[in-house]
């Protein structure tokens, strides 16, 4: 099997299902983190030479060692969530470097005594609210919004019983650099598998489109919150102060990362997609936070894209139309219709597990145990992330089917137009199955069967007819359409266009 | 004697399931039609287009029943042309000697023939002569698009709905075609209704009920009548309403309004059916929102305009002038004395006033004598609502209410409160979805001085030059935001200042606000200092907020 990435040894090279998607999806990875796992791997350093200084905020450039170097930030993150989380797991020394850096921060504030104690306490609040998972973790394993490169951090596991062995106090670097980085629990590659399969694309693709690429990503992470990165910055670099550090000991700050790999033909053009529609979503000017947001639910989307197209291409399958029901329940013939495409789409999963398990000749038990394995990273992740999005409902009972979120629909547009560009609603639902698979109405259902080389069932087709009126309704309940006249609408990007400086 | 006028009018409505007229093209033989025809101003435009010796294609589209074909027929009237109304296609002669090809309704071709109509189009385009054709918007789109090549679809498509979402009647090169793209569903049409009941209301026809032996008690005479005497109240009224109706997004069509404005003097009747009746049951207060009496009439509902104008609810609004209504019964002081003997006459014969303050108030409406149009305004529509048509449809310059309306309205938005003192305003960094940030990073903030209202001509007003149109935009550091302030918006800034917060609006108009916010956050960006100064806004218990500033410098916080 020809490889994109590393050759690099897998974690759990048993599961078939790395063999078809790469290694590796997982399903502890929660929602923001794959979006917090591909942007740590874009703005980390992709070497350890000059100090850290070479391939922050950029792609790895070809012939490229694929390994990255992220900074370890503790102290900053004990300094936003330290306090505030459950401390049962905590050990004495966490508690003591805590309070030694708000300590260190006070003396580097030169305000009256009340207003510096305000002001830290004030700094602490504002940090923590783009707390995004928290769930019940301990605070090294909690993450922020990824508003600006210092509030990316990589994943941090507690290593209590280690730890306690080798800390000698609360200001020894030790207390840091001890933590487990490297178990990918929750940062556990699944933002990688999307980012090597990014960087695949941009192999093929035009190096000025690389270039704006890595430029809309920059300026997502830094134009609206220089100033944040600085209060984030000023935090840390008072820890580090604090700890006084030997030439030697700077290195311990980073924690070096190798990515693994994805099989170099598994999400064929889908990789040109993924790069055309993040520049035009990034393009759009937009409020941070909301299109951070945004980001992370489009992000997910795309890698549901990645894990079918992958399945689809492992078993030389033709990939089935996702037929949405948009209808809210409102039509049981759309819902039986999307439900049925639902479940064809669940059968490929299985078939391409199934076949990759069956080709490697085992006893039964193996190769049932074998086939759970896989389905439990491939098809039970599309399904679960698909859910938290809820693009299929319902959460539990039956009819599971494929529909569309609020944000996931604005990514949709932000996607598939560029800024201050419309068209009009047939071509948007035109674009979005041929980007996605994404079957709306009945003349994307007559095509998607022409490729599945299936019938088209003209009274299905008519009952599709209704689902166009919801989805009309539904784009123009969140802003994204405008009524031209007689029944014609169109799909729009209002945002302006970020200009590059 | 059965008035032919009267039976005219009913058949430009739906009530009784027969409207052979209400389509336009089948009205053009009656003989009442040009008598009743209004002049769209865009009329004048489209002649100067087929006058300006650049030949073109003139697409007229729009929804159905926006008067396409029926302005098509004023144009070619106007410069000497006959209309064809056998032909879906005929070729006209021009004033100038040019040849123009008017395709009636180009929607009607079937489909296997539309892309070729299309193609001649094209072609008659190219050999320097002009086209002037009417269609609904989809199959325009299509076709047009369709008759173009694979690999030039896309480019073209962003094009032609660009134009016509523009609409600004500049002629455009598309594909290699001068076109010339008119949307008539983005000009003004609320001009018709009074234009239509004057002609109505004056039509000599009506002479003929003077020899009538039913005059005293008909109804439709009477509602004639009393538009007559209350024309400049029922005229202002309806007016408002459809801009209302317009503005909240729900505009009607010129034949949505023809339905509606016809069947208030008929109710549906007509002249064999005339009896004695009491006379409030049939009065066009109550047929405007199709009602006969206190009762909603279901079949009148039918008709989408009527429908559109009950579902406002206006009579369950309070009025400051219900005091004088319903409590002093000073109905004297209110109405005319032919109106107040209307409504003396209804309390007397049914002994209970039950359900009729709604039909009173509904009166009031139309036949309002002691005109405060200000007051009545701001209870019938929205306390707003005037003020808005003075910076839309005058010359009035917006002041410093207006301003301050809108200064407070965005510090409520980025702040949750107005702070009397503060003389910035602050553009934070939070989260939108739920999530209350009790310490905000301010991204940077603008001063309340650069932050003003201003009106400017809408682009589609050279469609009618004498009628000001203008549009409303918040300027900041002397740059005009591209979202219009709609009266929507107009009026949640007004909930805001009255501390109304409501969970429920509208999905236009949240997008407004975050069009709004996209815009002044992009003018914040370009100003934003390079400075090491950082503000933060800390909320307060009281629902206020301090604003803290420090800089970071050289590993210090000052």
């Amino acid at each position: 099997m020809e490889r994109f990435g590393n050759y690099g040894s897998s974690t759990d090279s048993k599961n078939v299902a790395y063999e078809i998607y790469g290694d590796r999806f997982h399903t502890d990875q929660t929602l923001y983190e794959y979006l917090i796992e591909f942007l740590l791997i874009f703005c980390s350093p992709k070497s350890d030479e000059n100090n850290y200084s070479e391939g922050r905020m950029a792609f790895h450039k070809e012939g490229d060692d694929l390994h990255y170097f992220a900074e370890i930030k503790m102290g900053l993150k004990r300094f936003i969530f330290y306090n505030a989380s459950k401390k049962t797991t905590s050990i004495p020394f966490d508690k003591d470097a805590y309070n030694y850096l708000l300590e260190a921060l006070q003396k580097k504030m030169d305000l009256d005594s009340i207003k510096t104690k305000e002001t830290v306490s004030y700094l602490q609040d504002l940090l923590r609210g783009y707390a995004v998972v928290l769930k019940k973790r301990s605070w090294c394993a909690q993450q922020t919004l990824p508003i600006c490169p210092e509030l990316i951090f990589p994943e941090a596991m507690p290593n209590q019983k280690e730890r306690l062995k080798v800390v000698g106090s609360g200001d020894d670097i030790k207390v840091d650099s001890e933590f487990e980085f490297a178990q990918r629990n929750f940062l556990a590659r699944g933002g990688e598998v999307y980012y090597l399969h990014i960087l695949q694309a941009l192999q093929n693709m035009d190096e000025s489109e690389k270039e704006e690429l890595e430029y809309l990503l920059s300026h997502l992470l830094t134009q609206q919150s220089r100033k944040l990165s600085m209060i984030a910055r000023f935090v840390q670099d008072t820890w580090i102060d604090r700890l006084h550090l030997t030439d030697t000991q700077t290195d311990l700050l980073y924690q070096e990362y190798n990515l693994a790999w994805i099989p170099a033909d598994a999400y064929g053009d889908a990789g040109k997609h993924t790069v055309e529609e993040l520049i035009s979503f990034l393009s759009a000017n937009i409020q941070q936070i909301n299109k951070i947001e945004i980001f992370a639910q489009g992000l997910m989307l795309q890698v549901l894209r990645m894990l079918y197209t992958g399945a689809c291409n492992k078993a030389h399958l033709r990939q089935k139309p996702w037929i949405i029901d948009m209808s809210n329940g409102n039509s049981k013939n759309i819902k039986k219709i999307s439900s049925r495409s639902f479940r064809q789409v669940e059968d490929d999963f299985r078939i391409a597990i199934s076949e990759t398990v069956h080709s490697k000749l085992l006893d039964e038990k193996e190769t049932l145990q074998r086939i759970k394995d896989a389905q439990k990273v491939s098809l039970d992740i599309f399904r679960s992330k698909g859910k938290e999005m809820r693009c299929i409902i319902p959460v539990s009972g039956p009819f599971e089917r494929f529909t569309l979120s609020e944000d996931v629909l604005r990514f949709l547009v932000l996607a598939i137009i560029e800024p201050g560009g419309k068209m009009t609603l047939d071509s948007f639902m035109n674009k979005i199955y041929q980007h996605f698979n994404i079957v709306v109405g009945p003349k994307q259902y007559r095509i998607a069967c022409q490729n599945i080389l299936q019938p088209a069932d003209a009274a299905e087709a008519n009952m599709l007819e209704e689902n166009v009126k919801y989805f009309q309704s539904y784009l123009n309940s969140i802003g994204c359409l405008k009524e031209l006249s007689d029944a014609t609408s169109i799909v729009m990007n209002s945002y302006s266009k970020v200009e590059r400086e | 004697m059965e008035n032919e006028f009267v039976k005219y009018l009913n058949t430009l409505h739906s009530y009784n399931g027969h409207n052979s007229n209400a389509f336009g093209e089948k009205n053009y033989t009656s003989k009442y039609y040009d008598d009743l025809m209004v002049e769209v101003p865009l009329c004048d435009f489209i002649i100067k287009q087929l006058n300006d010796s650049d030949p073109k294609i003139i697409m007229l589209t729009g929804h159905a029943g926006d008067g396409k074909t029926s302005l098509m027929y004023q144009i070619l009237k106007k410069i000497g042309c006959s209309f064809d109304s056998e032909s879906e296609q005929f070729e006209a002669v021009l004033p100038s000697g040019s040849k123009c090809l008017c395709i009636k309704d180009f929607s009607e071709f079937p489909d296997d023939k539309k892309i070729g109509i299309m193609q001649k189009s094209k072609d008659y385009q190219n050999s320097g002569n002009y086209v002037f054709m009417v269609a609904n918007t989809g199959p325009l789109i299509n076709s047009f698009i369709g008759s173009f090549d694979e690999k030039q679809r896309d480019e073209v498509e962003g094009s032609f709905i660009d134009a016509m979402d523009q609409n600004s009647g500049n002629t455009v090169i598309i594909g290699g075609y001068k076109l010339c793209i008119i949307n008539i569903v983005k000009t003004d049409n609320v001009y018709f209704a009074q234009e239509f009941l004057n002609k109505v209301i004056n039509h000599q026809a009506w002479s003929q009920c003077e020899n009538c032996q039913k005059k005293k008690f008909c109804h439709i005479l009477r509602n004639r009548n009393l538009m007559l005497a209350n024309k400049d109240n029922t005229f202002d009224f309806i007016k408002k309403h459809y801009i209302w109706l317009q503005e909240y997004g729900k505009r009607l069509t010129i034949r949505n309004m023809t339905q509606q404005l016809a069947f208030m003097f008929t109710g549906g009747r007509d002249c064999t059916y005339m009896r004695e009746t009491e006379p409030y049951l049939f009065l066009y207060s109550n047929l405007f929102f199709g009602y006969i009496g206190r009762n909603i009439d279901e079949d009148a509902q039918k008709i989408p305009a009527i429908r559109e104008a009950a579902a406002c609810k206006y009579e369950e609004k309070r009025l400051r002038a219900d005091e004088v209504l319903f409590l002093r019964d000073d109905y004297d002081s209110v109405f005319s004395k032919e109106i107040a003997n209307i409504i003396d006459l209804t309390l007397k014969m049914n002994g209970s006033r039950n359900g009729f303050n709604e039909m009173f108030k509904r009166m009031y409406f139309f036949f309002n004598m002691c005109i405060n149009h200000d007051v009545d305004d701001e209870d019938i529509f929205s306390k707003q609502f005037d003020r808005y048509l003075d910076l839309k449809y005058t010359s009035s310059k917006p002041g410093n209410k207006d301003t301050s309306l809108i200064k407070n309205a965005l510090q409520t938005i980025y702040t949750g409160t107005v702070s009397e003192k503060s003389t910035v305003l602050p553009i934070t960094l939070n989260r939108e979805s739920g999530y209350t940030q009790n310490v905000q990073f301010v991204i940077d903030d603008i001063k309340l001085t650069s932050i003003q209202l201003k009106t400017e001509r809408k682009k589609q007003s050279c469609f009618d030059e004498l009628v000001v149109n203008n549009d409303i935009r918040i300027v900041i550091n002397k740059q005009p935001l591209r979202q219009e302030i709609t009266l929507p918006l107009f009026d949640y800034f007004e909930d805001l200042k009255n501390g109304v917060i409501n969970t429920n609006i509208d999905a236009q108009l949240s997008k407004g606000i975050e069009n709004i916010k996209a815009e002044i956050l992009d003018i914040v960006l370009k100003d934003e200092s390079d400075d090491d100064s950082v503000a933060l806004i800390v909320m307060q218990e009281n629902g206020n907020y301090e604003q803290r500033i420090f800089s970071i410098d050289d590993g210090r916080i000052s």
